[in-house]
């Protein structure tokens, strides 16, 4: 299992940055991923594997419209 | 028409060229009041001229219509009709809308050649393009 | 159109006038403001004290000062001393960075009987305080139908009689234009200020402020789209407001530093230039960008609020929208913003109403009409979101209200609450795009079902329990309003801070004050009650700056600059923060920081509140919010979040809902979310200051220096 913005999520082998963005429907264009605590560059989502126990941040940038 | 070319390897950041422009135009010697700035880079060809091409991708951002291209094609601001907004310089794929903060509109190259007949090195000469 | 133009001029007949040496502008403002009384035809100019400018800054703030001492009590919003004041801000007019051109219309509202603002683009504010005006103040009520008009190259104001056909503001704002033009380059020296036949019979009529488009060579409009402005505008009788000014330059504000602001004004202009393709695509698509990611998280306001979410939605996605929008325009309704998010669809043929076969300019859909008259109706189709924003626009009605208003008879009408016989013949289910389009035309000619819609979601409610015997409670859950005004376009229901953020406004849900659901429901930054309350005070408080300043709130956070991810709290967008303490400091040569910025919105934020006291509302009671902002009012509703509702019962609630029956778990999260926001209503109330009653406590109000000696005697009524 990872956690994911506080929620528990099933956690796959192999899962990539971008795997768990599709699987969580987050399609926001401005979003800043933190992996224990550590920021993924949006370059390296396609590559980053996350590890399982994992805690996520997806935090989406918006705070108005 | 005709426009300022840039030879870069030529250049030795001598700033004859900032030198006449800014003094024409603005009445200093300023090279941040010049239309042709040139600086060096620590990657080639080491030196950089940058002076405006009259691509005319300003004109279409320009919100009041103060930008437009004259008879010989070069690109021209209308100083009655800008607002000082910047929005050109802003856009300029090539940073050379230049602004300055005493100024309150930006001002380019408009092709004059004085800059061309002060290089010592031909780096910079007029070139005809389409 | 120009032998009515021509019948235009030759119809002019002045009623007063009054000539002046325009002001010049110092530091942000011109130190006037213009005083019309359209009953008598009195025209005067008062001085802006330092006291305004230091307690009240500009803008909303103006607007609240000026009404607060033109009103009684007892004034309602269609007596002549109810004011309609317009005002800009210190930092309004700048042209080097975004989102500069904004002004706030303040007056008594026909929905919330309360004080009312709602901001607005386009010219006329920039313009107006260029002609020497801080603030225009209208008060009193004409005879007849009469046009201001204030010529700040000339230096007069005058109050006319004008021959042409109100009711359609978008022919208004383009023949008064002509008219006042000496040639097509000086059309955009003017703005228009006008409303529709729409706001002659509901409450929810708009002022639209013009702007013109040079490239369409058209007169577009902008939105004062909230609370009712244009009812009380065509209820005083104004037909129309213009100014011309012609000398606009970048240093028209004449600032203390003007250096800084071309410095910082560049500085966002690249960052635009760089990122917003890859961000929002402000450029490409405006506000409408929204429309996909609602749908994505199911935020997206579906059946009058009940749903997040449809599968046709991807009918009016934020692409399928950008296809309509003309692309790469200047479209800034403010001279020089960068930001360019006013898109318009070009050459839409009408298919209906006193337009038909007409091909027109559309100023949208924003993402809030598109939610609104859109998936909130359950009508997915494009034509039809374009179609009823330019006939809301033209017909002056507010396209949130609108779409809210009719989304609610809808559910109504599935309900059988109302029927075929009440509507006049409208099937008004979710989904006929006919029948609601058919509704705005009755709202905009103010015959049929439609003058009962056009009073609004609070008297729709009254109308039906005591006329059709309807279940007033069951009303009360489903019709979204709060304070008498219509939601805005977000489903706040699994986010309790933006419940919070709606229904603890000072005007009335609508987002202005507050945008929290996705730092509280995605991101789940506001876990505690205590960052709840922490947010509900800093954004409102923040976001109640731009409407001080004369500026948009869209630049702030609608782009985002490099290295903001690394910062201490990245959703504030601190960059852009400070990029605004600059801006005011270099305008108006003082010296604020972040702290102060917030400060001055405490005043007038608290000033507002104590108005709303001072008018009879204001109280805990007027921030309750109807159930259907807050949790599932109906079977279909839970269970289509069933799995979610089953284990919040669960997890938080503690109840074990096997073998509970659905009415039972309805009820169970019902008490369970309503005593939620009770708890959250005391910590916000505490961490603003304010009493478990919702009144601000007498020492901060001392504190804030808006301790006036008719402040103090308002709350001390209730302390």
């Amino acid at each position: 299992m990872i956690e994911v913005n506080g929620k528990a999520i099933e956690w796959e082998e192999g899962m990539t940055v971008e795997n768990l963005l599709l699987k969580m429907n987050y399609t926001f264009p401005k979003i800043i991923i933190r992996v224990n605590g550590e920021i993924v560059a949006k370059e390296l989502w396609g590559s980053f594997e996350i590890p399982d126990r994992a805690d996520v941040h997806a935090h989406h940038l918006i705070a108005g419209g | 028409m005709k426009i300022v070319g840039v030879n870069e390897e030529l250049c030795t950041l001598c700033g004859a060229c900032e030198t006449t422009c800014s003094t024409f135009y603005f009445k200093e010697d300023n090279r941040l009041k010049s239309a042709i700035q040139v600086h060096e880079t620590d990657q080639d060809p080491g030196n950089v001229i940058s002076v405006c091409n009259q691509c005319g991708k300003c004109i279409e951002v320009c919100p009041v219509e103060a930008i437009s291209r004259n008879k010989k094609g070069i690109v021209l601001i209308n100083k009655k009709t800008c607002v000082g907004c910047f929005n050109c310089v802003g856009v300029c794929p090539t940073g050379t809308m230049f602004w300055h903060e005493e100024l309150v509109i930006p001002f380019k190259c408009i092709a004059c050649a004085r800059c061309t007949k002060e290089c010592p090195t031909e780096a910079i000469f007029m070139t005809d393009v389409d | 159109m120009n032998s009515s133009v021509e019948k235009m001029r030759a119809s002019r007949k002045e009623l007063a006038r009054y000539d002046y040496k325009p002001a010049s502008i110092e530091r942000g403002y011109s130190g006037k403001t213009l005083y019309i009384n359209i009953s008598d035809q009195t025209i005067k100019s008062k001085d802006v004290t330092d006291q305004m400018k230091d307690i009240f800054i500009g803008g909303k703030g103006f607007g609240l000062w000026y009404l607060w001492n033109a009103v009684q009590p007892e004034t309602k919003w269609n007596d002549p001393e109810n004011e309609i004041v317009i005002s800009s801000g210190p930092v309004g007019g700048i042209t080097q960075y975004p989102g500069s051109g904004k002004s706030l219309v303040v007056t008594l509202s026909p929905l919330t009987n309360s004080v009312m603002d709602s901001n607005v683009g386009g010219f006329f504010g920039p313009y107006l305080k260029f002609s020497g005006w801080d603030a225009l103040e209208i008060q009193g009520k004409a005879e007849k139908d009469i046009v201001i008009l204030i010529d700040g190259d000339k230096g007069t104001v005058t109050i006319e009689e004008i021959d042409f056909q109100p009711g359609a503001s978008h022919l208004i704002s383009e023949q008064l234009t002509e008219m006042l033009a000496e040639n097509e380059k000086d059309k955009m020296h003017i703005s228009v200020v006008s409303s529709g036949s729409g706001a002659e019979h509901t409450n929810v009529g708009i002022l639209n402020f013009s702007f013109y488009d040079l490239r369409r060579k058209a007169a577009r409009m902008k939105q004062a789209g909230r609370g009712g402005t244009g009812t009380v505008f065509r209820d005083k009788k104004i037909a129309a407001l213009a100014v011309k000014y012609s000398s606009l330059t970048g240093r028209s504000n004449n600032p203390a530093d003007p250096a800084k602001i071309s410095k910082t004004g560049v500085k966002i202009t690249r960052e635009i230039n760089k990122f917003d393709n890859e961000q929002f695509r402000m450029r490409q698509i405006g506000t409408a960008n929204l429309m996909t990611p609602m749908n994505d998280y199911d935020l997206l306001p579906v059946h009058n609020f009940k749903y997040g979410s449809h599968p046709d939605a991807v009918k009016i996605s934020s692409d399928v929208l950008r296809d309509r929008f003309t692309q790469n325009m200047p479209d800034g309704c403010w001279i020089g913003c960068s930001l360019s998010c006013c898109k318009a669809v070009d050459n839409f043929e009408l298919k209906s109403g006193p337009f038909k076969g007409e091909k027109v300019i559309v100023d949208g859909p924003e993402y809030e009409n598109a939610a609104g008259l859109g998936s909130n109706c359950g009508i997915f189709d494009p034509d039809y979101v374009i179609e009823a924003n330019f006939y809301c626009d033209t017909y002056g009605l507010d396209t949130i209200s609108t779409g809210t208003m009719i989304a609610f008879t809808m559910e109504c009408y599935e309900n059988n609450i109302i029927n075929k016989e009440i509507t006049g013949g409208l099937e008004l289910n979710f989904g006929n795009a006919a029948a609601a389009m058919e509704l705005i035309h009755q709202m905009g000619r103010g015959e049929g079902f439609g003058l009962i819609v056009g009073q609004g979601v609070r008297r729709m409610k009254q109308i039906f329990a005591e006329e059709y015997g309807a279940d007033p409670s069951f009303l009360q859950d489903i019709g979204m309003e709060n304070k008498g005004l219509e939601y805005s376009q977000y489903q706040a229901k699994e986010s309790l801070a933006q419940q919070g953020g709606y229904a603890m406004t000072n005007k009335g849900p609508q987002h202005d004050e507050a945008w929290l659901i996705f730092m509280d429901m995605v991101n789940n930054q506001l876990p505690s009650f205590e960052k709840k309350a922490e947010a509900l005070h800093y954004f409102p408080m923040f976001r109640t700056w731009f409407g001080l300043q004369g500026l948009c709130k869209l630049p702030w956070n609608d782009i985002v600059p490099e290295g903001n991810a690394q910062t201490d709290s990245p959703e504030k967008i601190p960059e852009h923060v400070q990029n605004y303490v600059d801006l005011f400091n270099a305008v108006t040569g003082k010296n604020i920081d972040k702290e102060e910025m917030i400060r001055q919105s405490e005043r007038v934020y608290n000033f507002q509140r104590i108005f709303n006291l001072r008018l009879g509302f204001g109280t805990r009671e007027h921030d309750a919010a109807p159930y259907r902002a807050l949790g599932p009012v109906t079977v279909e509703e839970y269970e289509s979040r069933a799995e979610r509702y089953d284990k919040q019962l669960e997890e938080d609630v503690g109840i074990n809902p096997a073998g509970l029956s659905i009415e039972e778990k309805i009820k169970a999260m019902r008490k369970y979310r309503e005593e939620r926001y009770e708890t959250l209503l005391n910590v916000v109330y505490k961490r603003r200051g304010w009493t478990e009653n919702g009144i601000p406590r007498p020492e901060f109000v001392r504190e804030l220096g808006i301790d006036f000696p008719e402040v103090m005697e308002v709350i001390n009524k209730y302390i």
